[in-house]
């Protein structure tokens, strides 16, 4: 007779504990307190038992309120664009650096970092490409300020 | 000559004085991170505007365009938010405008608009 796949798998499923951990060798691992810390940090702990599992979270994630499908998770994400494009123009000669659009990028940056702390909930994900835009518009200001003031007087003294 | 009795002039002072109180302890007003952010984002269209005699070679291509797509996103963000955020909006649909011409501007120092002639554009 062929071996049941329905019911190994019920057995196997009926033999996990209460944090959906399938009993392994470490059978500390069943101790009260154990599980408990477990618990606190399920999401790295955790196996995903069942593949319904697995895709249902991500089905959660793909049907989030601020997910894929919405403008809550694109306006946001797009914003590493304006990073990446002053990455880009790391190469550019800092005599065609703009320093009306660098400081407007490091104060858009600065400001928004600090906001993004002080809404509720706090905005990783927002504070993380504020801080890589001021980061960038300063290094850009840097460059450009010390190609104007600084080369000046090497170039001045060069002449005399 | 126009002028205004006593009692009128108070009036117009307390509907005033009352619609900027109320501006100030609305929940998109000054004393709210809604108010200040993107106050921040005028800061493109100011700099944006402050680089409109630049000429196109000193422009860059890469930001301006992102700015464009980004403007666009952030209008439907603000049109989309909770509460809705019409500061924002305004401030994003005004830089979308002043990005497109500066975008259309670097196009045409690059050669990108011209009519179709032994012209390439430059890199």
């Amino acid at each position: 007779m062929a071996v049941n796949p329905v019911a190994t798998h019920q057995e196997k499923y009926l033999k996990t504990n209460r944090c959906g951990l399938r009993p392994t060798i470490y059978s500390l691992l069943h101790l009260p307190p154990v599980i408990l810390i477990l618990q606190s940090f399920s999401p790295f702990f955790l196996q995903i038992t069942d593949i319904s599992m697995a895709t249902s979270k991500l089905q959660a994630l793909w049907n989030h309120p601020a997910g894929p499908k919405t403008i809550h998770f694109w306006a946001p994400t797009f914003k590493w664009g304006i990073s990446i494009a002053n990455i880009a123009d790391f190469a550019k000669p800092p005599e065609k650096l703009s320093y009306p659009q660098q400081f407007a990028v490091t104060a858009t940056g600065i400001i928004w970092s600090r906001y993004s702390m002080v809404i509720t909930p706090k905005n990783w994900n927002l504070f993380s490409v504020n801080v890589a835009m001021a980061g960038t518009g300063l290094y850009q200001l840097s460059r450009k300020i010390r190609h104007d003031y600084f080369n000046e007087e090497e170039t001045a003294a060069i002449k005399e | 000559m126009l002028y205004m009795s006593l009692n009128e002039a108070l009036l117009t002072r307390k509907v005033f004085m009352s619609f900027f109180k109320t501006f100030l302890n609305s929940p998109v007003g000054p004393k709210t991170t809604h108010f200040w952010g993107p106050v921040a984002n005028w800061g493109f269209v100011a700099a944006a505007m402050a680089d409109f005699e630049k000429p196109p070679e000193m422009l860059s291509g890469n930001m301006t365009g992102v700015m464009c797509v980004y403007s666009a996103l952030c209008m439907r963000f603000a049109w989309m938010v909770r509460p809705r955020n019409y500061l924002l909006l305004a401030c994003h649909a005004s830089n979308e405008t002043v990005q497109l011409y500066q975008l259309s501007r670097w196009a045409r120092g690059q050669g990108y608009l011209q009519l179709k002639e032994n012209k390439t554009p430059s890199t």
